[in-house]
């Protein structure tokens, strides 16, 4: 019998060990935009923000500026890379990414949250 | 407006009958009364064909453009027709519950037939009915599709672009299903503890419809995976999020649970544990459904966040602590049959398998569930992106594959040396594999080590058909109708060598996207190349098309000697939500896989071009998957000859599949 609470406990501790160590390091916190820019060159982190309407594309839309309001603060944000489909102003992104010395949010990565219903907005 | 009526008339009717189901089924159970049963039981499918009406009295609003109920306007237009409209049924909330109470109506009516009016049968009846009462309460009260508009609007606002393609008609409808048949086997498991007494048909039972649940979850979350990379655009088909991982939590528990089950027939051990693994199956299927819907956890998919989170909540509690209580108060009956031997035997392979499947589960359900466990004790939502998942989880699938290269060949009860012998073979041929990989100069540990357990578990599972086929020669007639008289006969044991061989075909496909995927993004005019792995795209042309009032890009790119399409369309009915049609070129090694990025003129396009090896791998394993699970639950088929098993195996009882 007590072969197998050994053997139990021997996965049970490697399990919990690989989840421990990879929350550690793979965890990030969502701050808020105001956060963010007071605490500018910091780790990176994960910020939830809704696209205003002066969205820049440049390089043929491989590049994107545009400023991203929470709760009345706003940032400028920059990314590189593919968009999603649904990106535009008005929706919902989570940037990861942290805040240059220059002010600019350089965003590693953008996800687009879907509008709240995968339906079309009533006659907008 | 008449359609609607008769919707929610027929759903009420079916709420009242599935109470009164539920409560005569537990009521006959307990009193014993083979006569209340059948009337239960006859209230169930009585509901049943309540909820049938009301499905079909949804589907006519669909395809008549009934815009008087709500439902229908929310998720149809005039425009669509054929089999997307008759979609579009599970296109929206309200009717994907119906759906889900639609398929627990049906499975769970025919197996209820099945079961017969005994004291199983009674209770299954109770609990089943229940659940259906549970899901009728919420479309009547909360959710209804059946809500109307007056007056009815011209048209209907549509359905959303990136759901307007044909993995919509087959995905959806798969996995709701397989979340939807989880509660069957569910109610079977709570029965055989209600009654106090299983015999070995009902927890057969019980297994085949534990089956049946984790065949459709498969088929559902392979379709999804499926019509991601199809349709998405981003080059990948699994992306750890949220509504992903909670409908491949039930899908593993029960992976565990159709393995230690094996152990319980075989041997007459691990039953609490068991019963455990079916009551986990259902409870993180509601779980999922509670989170998917409250919008408590933050996904990149979006559904309707509406007022049945806290219902899904409380049922969810209710679930857990009544079978929770019930599975402590029959403990006595779950005692083993007999005790443990040895480590090193199928039961503690079987038993190893299952820890690193519910591990996996728990290590899913903790980076989904971390938002709200740091919330609640930090203050502040820390949140895990796919880095956490591959190096939390990696090495349990390393483990696991490893495990399939050695369980299915240690004879129960206790391994001797003769075990060492049979793993030789596995052995030489993982070496041989990631030799190989050596000499096509790949150098990193991981995907020789990857290599190396694939190809040792595949050849495991390939010996398996080897020595049936050995076997076959020495039997009477042509080789090929010995061969398949002898799968047929022992078609649990070939469906899941099949199923296993099909895992292992996923793992080489999933291996090999993810260590070798190339990606290249460019900006390209007409007539200039981007080059992807050992491909060269050439702009051929580019032109603008208005399609059904949609603005469509199309590039044609030259490939070789062919041509790839790709099309990009803008939906200014969805604030000019754009979709892309992606251009796929597959092969058996790799896929060459083009997306029109947005931002693109004519002149003048960005592409983004993967080269994705070996994901066409992903789509044949799991058809063998499906087919080996096909295979393995067909009903009938005799009991394993005795002559066929390993000589290693000879002291263990006929019959089973691994």
């Amino acid at each position: 019998m007590i072969r197998w609470v050994v053997l139990v406990g021997i996965v049970a501790g490697c399990v919990g060990y690989l989840v421990y160590s990879a929350t550690g390091t793979q965890a990030e916190y969502y701050r808020t935009v105001a956060e963010v820019k007071g605490n500018p060159g910091g780790a990176d982190s994960r910020v939830l923000g809704t696209v205003q309407n002066d969205v820049q594309r440049l390089d043929g839309g491989l590049e994107v500026h545009f400023t991203a309001a929470q709760e009345g603060v706003d940032m400028p944000v920059d990314f590189k890379g593919q968009l999603p489909d649904i990106f535009r102003p008005g929706i919902q992104v989570v940037v990861e990414g942290r805040m240059g010395a220059d002010g600019v949010f350089y965003a590693r990565t953008l996800l687009a949250k879907c509008p709240s219903r995968f339906t079309a907005a009533p006659a907008a | 407006m008449l359609l609607a009526e008769l919707g929610a008339g027929a759903l009420l009717a079916a709420f009242a009958l599935a109470g009164f189901a539920a409560i005569v089924g537990l009521w006959s159970g307990f009193r014993r009364q083979p006569l209340l049963a059948l009337v239960a039981r006859r209230a169930f499918w009585g509901a049943g064909a309540g909820v049938i009406a009301a499905s079909l009295a949804l589907e006519a609003g669909f395809l008549t453009h009934d815009f008087t109920i709500y439902f229908v306007a929310a998720h149809s237009d005039l425009r669509m027709s054929g089999p997307l409209l008759a979609a579009a049924f599970y296109g929206g909330q309200e009717g994907s519950l119906l759906y889900w109470t639609l398929v627990l109506s049906v499975i769970g009516g025919v197996s209820l037939g099945a079961a017969g009016s005994g004291r199983l049968g009674a209770y299954a009846t109770g609990v089943l009915a229940s659940i259906e009462a549970f899901f009728l309460a919420v479309l009547t009260l909360v959710a209804s599709p059946f809500v109307t508009l007056n007056p009815a609007p011209a048209d209907g606002f549509g359905l959303n672009p990136l759901l307007r393609d044909s993995g919509m008609l087959i995905h959806p409808p798969f996995l709701l299903a397989g979340f939807a048949a989880f509660g069957i086997p569910f109610a079977f498991a709570l029965a055989a503890l209600l009654a106090g007494d299983a015999d070995a048909a009902w927890i057969a039972q019980t297994r085949r419809l534990a089956l049946l649940a984790w065949g459709l979850q498969g088929a559902g979350l392979t379709l999804g995976m499926w019509w991601a990379y199809h349709v998405l655009g981003w080059g990948g088909y699994w992306g750890w999020d949220p509504v992903e991982n909670v409908a491949l939590l039930p899908w593993l528990a029960t992976t565990a649970y159709i393995h230690s089950s094996q152990v319980q027939e075989r041997r007459g051990m691990l039953k609490a544990w068991n019963f455990g693994l079916v009551i986990l199956a259902f409870c993180l299927a509601v779980f999922g459904t509670f989170v998917v819907r409250s919008g408590i956890i933050q996904s990149v998919h979006s559904f309707a966040i509406s007022a049945i989170g806290p219902w899904f909540l409380g049922f969810l509690a209710v679930a857990i602590v009544v079978s929770g209580a019930l599975l402590a108060l029959r403990a006595p009956m779950l005692r083993a049959d007999r005790r443990l031997e040895a480590p090193l035997s199928r039961e503690g392979a079987f038993l190893l398998q299952n820890l690193l499947f519910i591990g996996l589960a728990f290590t899913v359900l903790w980076g989904t569930v971390l938002p709200l466990v740091s919330g609640l004790l930090e203050g502040r939502q820390a949140v895990v992106g796919p880095s956490f998942y591959e190096r939390a989880t990696g090495p349990l699938f390393v483990a696991l594959l490893a495990l399939l290269a050695a369980g299915p060949l240690l004879p129960w009860k206790r391994a001797g040396t003769t075990w060492l012998g049979a793993l030789r073979v596995p052995a030489v041929i993982g070496l041989a594999a990631a030799a190989g990989l050596l000499a096509g100069g790949v150098r990193e540990p991981l995907p020789l080590l990857l290599g190396f357990v694939i190809a040792a578990a595949g050849a495991t599972s390939v010996m398996e058909f080897v020595r049936g086929g050995r076997f076959a020669a020495r039997l009477p007639g042509s080789w090929p109708a010995a061969a398949l008289r002898l799968a047929a006969r022992n078609r649990r044991r070939y469906g899941a060598y099949l199923a296993h061989l099909g895992i292992v075909v996923v793992a080489a496909g999933i291996a090999g996207s993810h260590l070798w995927q190339q990606e290249r993004v460019a900006v390209v005019r007409t007539g200039e190349t981007l080059s992807v792995g050992r491909y060269a795209l050439t702009l051929e042309e580019t032109s603008l098309a208005v399609i059904d009032g949609n603005p469509t890009y199309t590039a044609v790119l030259g490939a070789g000697d062919g041509q790839l399409v790709a099309r990009r369309t803008v939906y200014p009915t969805f604030g000019g939500q754009s979709a892309t049609q992606v251009a796929i070129r597959s092969t058996a090694l790799e896929d060459l896989y083009v997306v029109l990025a947005d931002g693109t003129t004519p002149g003048q396009v960005t592409l983004v071009a993967f080269v994705n090896p070996l994901v066409s791998w992903i789509w044949a394993g799991a058809a063998l998957l499906i087919v080996g699970t096909l295979l393995g639950s067909w009903p009938g088929g005799g009991r394993e000859p005795a002559r066929l098993r390993l000589p290693a195996s000879l002291p263990a009882p006929a019959g089973g599949a691994e």
